[in-house]
């Protein structure tokens, strides 16, 4: 565990050195923050549409820019520019596991975003959420819970699709079939209560929904505890399936796997 | 000019052979920008469109912006991300240098030798498909006026977003760091267009018109096009001027770009 702690400590720290960063990641998220109120302001106005009124279209885009940056993880990259350089012989024979070692480097790099890209967008919002109703205890709990499994499950998908970097060497592209996926399925665009039956009845077939989609439903308790409690549960098995499939690809990609010099 | 086309035509063919070499990761990239892609239009119509209408634009209107958008994004990168996009890195490695002792303009140069980005046709393609869906849908009657009048405003367009990669790339002569001007830039300001600016208070309407002209690149044109309302109080040529504000802003980066070289000191690597 120590050794975990080491890493995300390490990782957090180089993302520490870019100060002017941080700066724009700020100005970045202020903005692509306001573009959505602007814009559900626009199509709502005062009234409500499909059970959703502006202050829960706030809470929605304000959980969005929360979670969102949490979840963020570009595994394949890391693989594809390990092996590129040949630092990935150097990190395989790290007495550490090659999935906790990503995963505590990625969650390293996607607090400190949350720390700087979040907090100003928090204080922007705070007037405007007078409107807002907060959940109650058991939603928050049950928001909590769903969203740590929402954080693990998006590793894990992006963690699987990554370790098809042994065998492409060139994979830049993975990145752009998941975002694709995630806002089809997964509701990162546009909330799926508004989805046509269609794709709303697919998305639960799919592990997508889980990511970020249902905590913020929870947490708007648009989802009645019995329904939060089936959501963390089919959130709970596509984990473990997923993880049971992470590990006979690893299995197969240390076979395979090939290193131009380094 | 006979020479500029000598150039640039083998310049091409490397870019095209380099591409090429890597049949397989080409496509897979272009499938990849096609679901990427299809998936934020499809969340623009969806969500347009589940309220009828945004700003007095429907769904399918709506998407006009930002296949506007992305088919100048693919025109104008195409011939200058890859510039844009390296010239840090040439210029820390020393590589830059080589440039400024060609017989032709450094700028020039290196825009040929960074090389034409095959890779946007999905770009392009897909906000080809979009766009005739888009229009089509509206019941849209295209005339040869009006097709033309598209095409010279996506040119402009085109010179809109190449501005934007050249004058982001300035940033290089001054820092080595990475470069979150481009980010700002060609990501994060450009979001507000992919919607009417109409909707976006005064001041946003102003600097995307007057100071950074993003709205030219597709809300004027696509206004003209569609006989929407533009703000209120705005000379009624504005939806017509694209070419011109493409050609102006172009003009004004190059000029950007030669004063960054002006003041750049080499690394000495």
């Amino acid at each position: 565990m120590e050794k975990y702690w080491l890493v995300f400590k390490k990782s957090l720290k180089s993302e520490l050195t870019y100060r002017s960063a941080a700066l724009w990641g700020i100005i970045s998220a202020t903005l692509s923050f306001l573009i959505q109120i602007f814009l559900w302001r626009a199509l709502l106005g005062t009234g409500v549409r499909n059970d959703t009124s502006f202050p829960d279209m706030l809470l929605y885009v304000l959980l969005n820019s929360f979670i969102s940056p949490l979840t963020r993880a570009n595994v394949a990259g890391m693989i594809e520019n390990a092996m590129i350089d040949g630092t990935i012989s150097m990190e395989l024979l790290r007495p550490i596991s090659y999935k906790g070692y990503m995963f505590s480097q990625t969650i390293g790099k996607n607090i400190y975003g949350v720390v700087t890209a979040t907090v100003p967008v928090m204080l922007i919002s705070l007037p405007l959420l007078s409107g807002a109703v907060l959940p109650d205890m058991v939603h928050i709990l049950l928001f909590f819970m769903s969203a740590l499994l929402g954080i693990a499950l998006t590793f894990e998908v992006t963690y699987l699709a990554g370790l098809l970097a042994f065998w492409l060497q060139r994979c830049w592209f993975i990145r752009f079939y998941l975002h694709g996926l995630r806002s089809v399925f997964g509701g990162t665009m546009v909330p799926i209560w508004f989805y046509p039956e269609i794709l709303k009845n697919l998305s639960y077939f799919l592990p997508f929904r889980y990511m970020t989609f249902e905590p913020i439903n929870i947490f708007l308790m648009k989802s009645s505890v019995e329904q939060a409690w089936i959501s963390i549960l089919a959130a709970f098995l596509w984990l473990i399936g997923l993880s049971l499939a992470g590990k006979l690809v690893w299995r197969a990609a240390m076979k395979k796997l090939t290193v131009n010099g380094g | 000019m006979r020479d500029f086309w000598r150039l640039f035509s083998s310049f091409f063919k490397v870019a095209l052979r380099r591409e090429m070499a890597y049949r397989g990761t080409f496509l897979a990239g272009i499938i990849g920008q096609w679901i990427s892609y299809g998936a934020t239009f499809l969340g623009i119509y969806i969500m347009v469109s589940s309220f009828d209408i945004l700003g007095g634009w429907n769904g399918s209107e709506v998407l006009m912006l930002y296949g506007l958008s992305v088919m100048s994004y693919a025109i104008g990168a195409s011939f200058f991300y890859n510039f844009s996009n390296g010239l840090a890195g040439r210029i820390r490695s020393g590589e830059f240098d080589a440039s400024l002792t060609k017989p032709i303009h450094p700028f020039l140069h290196e825009v040929f030798s960074a090389g034409y980005n095959v890779g946007y046709i999905s770009h392009f393609t897909v906000s080809l498909v979009v766009m005739a869906a888009a229009l089509s849908s509206t019941n849209y009657n295209l005339t040869v006026q009006s097709l033309m009048f598209l095409i010279l405003s996506v040119l402009g367009a085109s010179l809109i977003q190449a501005s934007a990669l050249i004058a982001s790339s300035v940033m290089s002569f001054f820092t080595v760091g990475n470069n979150p001007i481009a980010d700002f830039l060609l990501w994060d300001v450009k979001e507000f267009t992919n919607y009417p600016i109409t909707v976006f208070p005064k001041g946003i309407q102003f600097v995307l018109t007057f100071i950074l002209p993003f709205a030219f690149m597709n809300f004027y044109p696509a206004a003209a096009l569609l006989g929407k309302a533009i703000p209120e109080g705005y000379p009624a040529i504005l939806p017509y001027l694209s070419p011109l504000v493409g050609a102006l802003v172009f003009a004004l980066s190059i000029l950007l770009w030669n004063w960054g070289l002006k003041n750049y000191k080499s690394t000495g690597s």
